[in-house]
């Protein structure tokens, strides 16, 4: 049965003549459908495209992306919805980045959240039929057949009963002449030839002849490169500069001292980069030597700030009333006196940087009149305003070249260093890259937020949770981005990070979460899960605690929770559906063999969560040897993505976040010292590496319906995984990120 | 100071100063930018370069290090016999962001020059030095088994 998508009157459907011939289908993201002619000499129009496909008349297909490619795969998935709805013959479509930035033309261009195929799934798909549909109805009229008696495949229309076909470049010009259809026709599902088909990446080839380029890759012509000292202790400003001894190195040109306390507003959620002195050279070396000879005398900042104040504090702060109650089901403090028994225990995580392999980096180029930028970013409009206001041009004469992103996990969304290099070549009146080394990325991060949880659990006498409790004590990224706040509220309420609608709130009779806010001028952001990270961590380790308190098995344990629940309501956001979180749990298991014996020192743990919009459950098995070390030796998880667009995609971005949660899960931690950040490269921000990599198997849910996600959802349970297999392998209970030798000496 | 170098079975000329490491001569001075930059220190492989044929970190080589000896970057890999593995890449879809992989292509090329079947240790002893921030081990492995196969396969 084929699905009918009517086009509502918001769309915009406009045809104008145009002498190339070429046929253009516009879609907005918000689901707004508009097809025109494309003309090359005529200004954008109000309502110029999304995502968008052209036909040239020698049928050569285009397709536009508008979102960055950070390693998710967009470049590859979203035309793909394209192209399956058009009957596009995949093999020879081309790809092409959209150029710059137009909420009218594109809707939103970020890449995070999760969410670039899921809000894609329409709009991209109806493009493409309405190409296909308009390309049908150009060949019927040509054949003075039916449109229904006509089929498509591989960029061609065919009339089956006399045999005739023609290819949609040919139809290119007729198609545009004709009325736009008020409703497109997609396909049924067990049509598709692109869609579910695992189909790789578009960018393969560049990628392994090293042509593909990446932001740090740019070269503009008369470009001078930038090396920047920032400030070391957080919020410190430059009281002086002695830069005789880098000016003498042959190479550099300038030197210039960045306010960034006083450069124009970043605005909502774009935080500023630090204050700091730039070396202006003619090559990277050049500008980090300069660096290095310059002498710059600081004012002492948050000096005071301490990350083993903070988890004092955080300590202290356990044993007092919250702030804030975010959540109260039933009665906790009754349930907690009735229980046969009870269990308290204190979760804590670090804070954790991102390190995508591409350090920060961006071209400006800033005109009288202009401003080109090249920018990794998963955030293009963000780093338009942020030139934007840097240089006083209007947004509109801001261009944002969207490059290659060697990895985000969010760090991209922020323009800080977008504010840099816009600063720097508006001082300098030329082009100029701004390259961070690893040193600065590490040090300059906006970082995934620490935080505490005091957990407490109450079982029945038959063990059955009755009452569940969390407390969360954590410095809160809301509070640094300044988010915008609703009108006469002054300050972040504690809680925001909390997960009020996480497993096993809805589960439980008596349930509470709160929370303390603390105030900490360390730079946070979101980190890839964002604070999924961190709760699905604790409660899926905390629901283990109690599944052991109560002689019960991990897995029955959380299944007999779930139960027969189905719809499960989250706030604002829709729902959740507990049946498609047991079936991943179940799936885990039964690929990992689940009750199935292991040899002496090895465990296995279970964790999942429907988080960052999608259902992941995993098996961790895990050897702590003689030495105490920890050997993740093989993952099996089980993913309901909705529908998988592109499997062998989806697959690397559950493979790629399992490592991702591994490191932060037994590597990561940044710390701050005297308002310094203590750690500064790969050596003591280790990451996972080949040889720590477990073998992954993954099993994905076969699943009817639009895709949910993909970038994030397999971040959150592989701490809890490992954790709880930890505890299997040695009846060892972790309750502090990352995981070391050192917490399992002592049992 | 003015040098000439052997960069993909060319000369090469660059006039940088001589403590310059090769990786910034390959990416600034001679526009071969498929060799990354990623920690400057030699302790993630996004700069890895075949010097005579053996992997190395060019982010620590100083430049004059290079010269008399073949260097071969990703530019080069196809020419120098790298096609299969890299056809190997394309096949098991390896990379995401794909910034480290000109790094891993070249370790593994170093790899299999040396050990043409590598079992599964020798490829983590051998790659290791190269981080992937994305997590795509388990394909570049499979991909490194994959180019050691007989070419019948």
């Amino acid at each position: 049965m084929n699905t009918a998508a009517p086009i509502s009157r918001r769309h915009f459907c406009r045809v104008t003549a145009l002498a190339s011939g070429a046929l253009l289908v516009h879609v907005q993201a918000l689901g707004e459908i508009a097809v025109r002619r494309r003309d090359h000499n005529a200004k954008a129009t109000p309502f110029s495209p999304g995502a968008f496909v052209s036909i040239d008349p020698n049928g050569q297909i285009t397709i536009i992306v508008a979102r960055p490619e950070i390693g998710q795969g967009v470049r590859t998935s979203l035309p793909m919805l394209v192209a399956e709805e058009m009957d596009a013959d995949w093999a020879s479509i081309r790809v092409e980045q959209a150029e710059g930035v137009d909420a009218a033309a594109y809707g939103d261009q970020y890449a995070g959240g999760s969410q670039s195929v899921r809000n894609g799934w329409d709009p991209l798909r109806r493009a493409g039929a309405l190409a296909r549909t308009m390309l049908v109805a150009a060949a019927a009229s040509q054949w003075g057949v039916d449109p229904s008696s006509c089929t498509t495949s591989h960029s061609t229309v065919h009339h089956p009963p006399t045999g005739r076909r023609l290819s949609y470049g040919v139809l290119t010009t007729a198609a545009a002449q004709l009325p736009v259809p008020t409703d497109v026709t997609l396909k049924n599902p067990a049509a598709y030839s692109i869609i579910g088909h695992p189909t790789r990446q578009v960018d393969g080839d560049a990628i392994v002849h090293g042509t593909e380029r990446f932001g740090i890759d740019v070269r503009i012509p008369g470009m001078r490169v930038a090396s920047v000292e920032r400030a070391p202790v957080i919020g410190a400003r430059v009281l002086s500069v002695d830069d005789a001894a880098a000016r003498a190195i042959p190479g550099v040109r300038d030197v210039i001292t960045i306010d960034a306390d006083a450069l124009p507003g970043f605005g909502d959620n774009s935080p500023r980069p630090p204050n700091g002195v730039a070396v202006i050279a003619d090559s990277t070396w050049i500008a980090l030597k300069g660096r290095r000879a310059l002498r710059v005398t600081w004012s002492a900042g948050a000096a005071a700030e301490d990350s083993a104040d903070r988890r004092a504090e955080c300590q202290r702060l356990a044993a007092l009333p919250p702030e804030r109650v975010v959540r109260n089901d039933g009665d906790v403090v009754r349930a907690f006196v009735g229980a046969a028994r009870t269990l308290e225990a204190v979760y804590e995580l670090p804070l954790v940087a991102h390190a995508p392999m591409e350090p920060m980096n961006c071209v400006a180029d800033v005109r009288a009149d202009r401003c080109d930028i090249w920018a990794p970013t998963q955030n293009p409009a963000g780093a338009r305003d942020v030139a934007a206001r840097i240089t006083g041009l209007p947004p509109a004469a801001v261009t944002v070249h969207i490059t290659r992103s060697g990895g985000g996990f969010g760090r991209r969304f922020y323009s800080d260093f977008v504010g840099e290099a816009a600063a720097l070549s508006r001082a300098i009146r030329g082009p100029v890259q701004v390259v961070w080394t690893r040193e600065d990325d590490i040090q300059h991060d906006f970082y995934r937020p620490a935080s505490c949880h005091v957990m407490r659990g109450a079982l029945d006498d038959r063990g059955q949770i009755v009452a569940w409790s969390q407390y969360l004590i954590n410095a809160q990224r809301g509070e640094f981005l300044r988010w915008q706040l609703p009108a006469g509220v002054t300050s972040l309420p504690a809680g925001d990070e909390l997960g009020p609608y996480d497993f096993p709130a809805g589960f439980v009779p008596n349930l509470r979460l709160a929370a303390t806010a603390l105030h900490s001028p360390v730079p946070l952001g979101q980190w890839r899960s964002v604070e999924e990270s961190t709760n699905v961590f604790v409660y899926q380790c905390f629901i283990d605690e109690l599944a052991h308190l109560a002689g019960r098995d991990p897995l029955d344990y959380r299944l007999a929770l779930i139960g027969a629940s189905t719809t499960m309501p989250l706030e604002g956001r829709g729902s959740y559906d507990a049946q498609r979180l047991r079936h991943v749990f179940e799936l885990a298991a039964r690929e990992a063999r689940w009750g199935t014996p292991l040899p002496a020192g090895m465990g296995r743990g279970i964790a999942g969560a429907y988080a960052n919009h999608a259902y992941v459950a995993m098996v961790a098995e895990v050897e702590v040897d003689s030495q105490r070390d920890i050997h993740v030796h093989r993952i099996v998880a089980a993913a309901d993505l909705g529908t998988v667009v592109n499997p062998l995609g989806a697959a690397a971005q559950i493979e790629g976040s399992i490592i991702f949660g591994l490191s932060a899960a037994l590597k990561h931690e940044i710390t701050v010292a005297k308002g310094r950040v203590t750690q500064s490269n790969f050596t003591d921000f280790p990451v996972i590496r080949m040889n720590e990599a477990p073998t992954i198997e993954l099993h994905f849910l076969r699943s009817a319906g639009p895709p949910l996600s993909g970038g994030e959802p397999g971040v959150p349970a592989t701490a809890p995984a490992v954790a709880n297999a930890i505890f299997a392998a040695t009846g060892i209970r972790v309750r502090r990120l990352p995981i070391r030798r050192v917490d399992l000496a002592a049992s | 100071m003015r040098l000439t170098l052997s960069i993909n079975g060319q000369a090469r000329e660059a006039d940088v100063p001589a403590d310059t490491p090769l990786l910034w001569v390959l990416r600034d001075a001679l526009a071969l930018t498929g060799t990354k930059f990623g920690c400057g220190i030699g302790a993630c492989g996004a700069c890895t370069v075949l010097l005579d044929g053996v992997a190395t970190r060019s982010c620590q080589l100083p430049v004059t290090g290079a010269v008399g000896k073949p260097v071969t970057t990703i530019e080069g890999l196809s020419a120098a016999g790298g096609r299969r593995l890299q056809a190997a890449w394309l096949h098991e879809d390896v990379a995401q962001c794909g910034y480290c992989q000109a790094g891993q292509l070249m370790a593994a090329a170093s790899l299999l020059a040396r050990t043409p079947h590598p079992t599964d240790a020798e490829i983590d002893a051998a790659m290791a030095g190269n981080i992937c921030r994305c997590g795509t081990y388990g394909r570049i492995r499979r991909a490194i088994h994959r180019a050691a196969e007989p070419a019948s396969t």
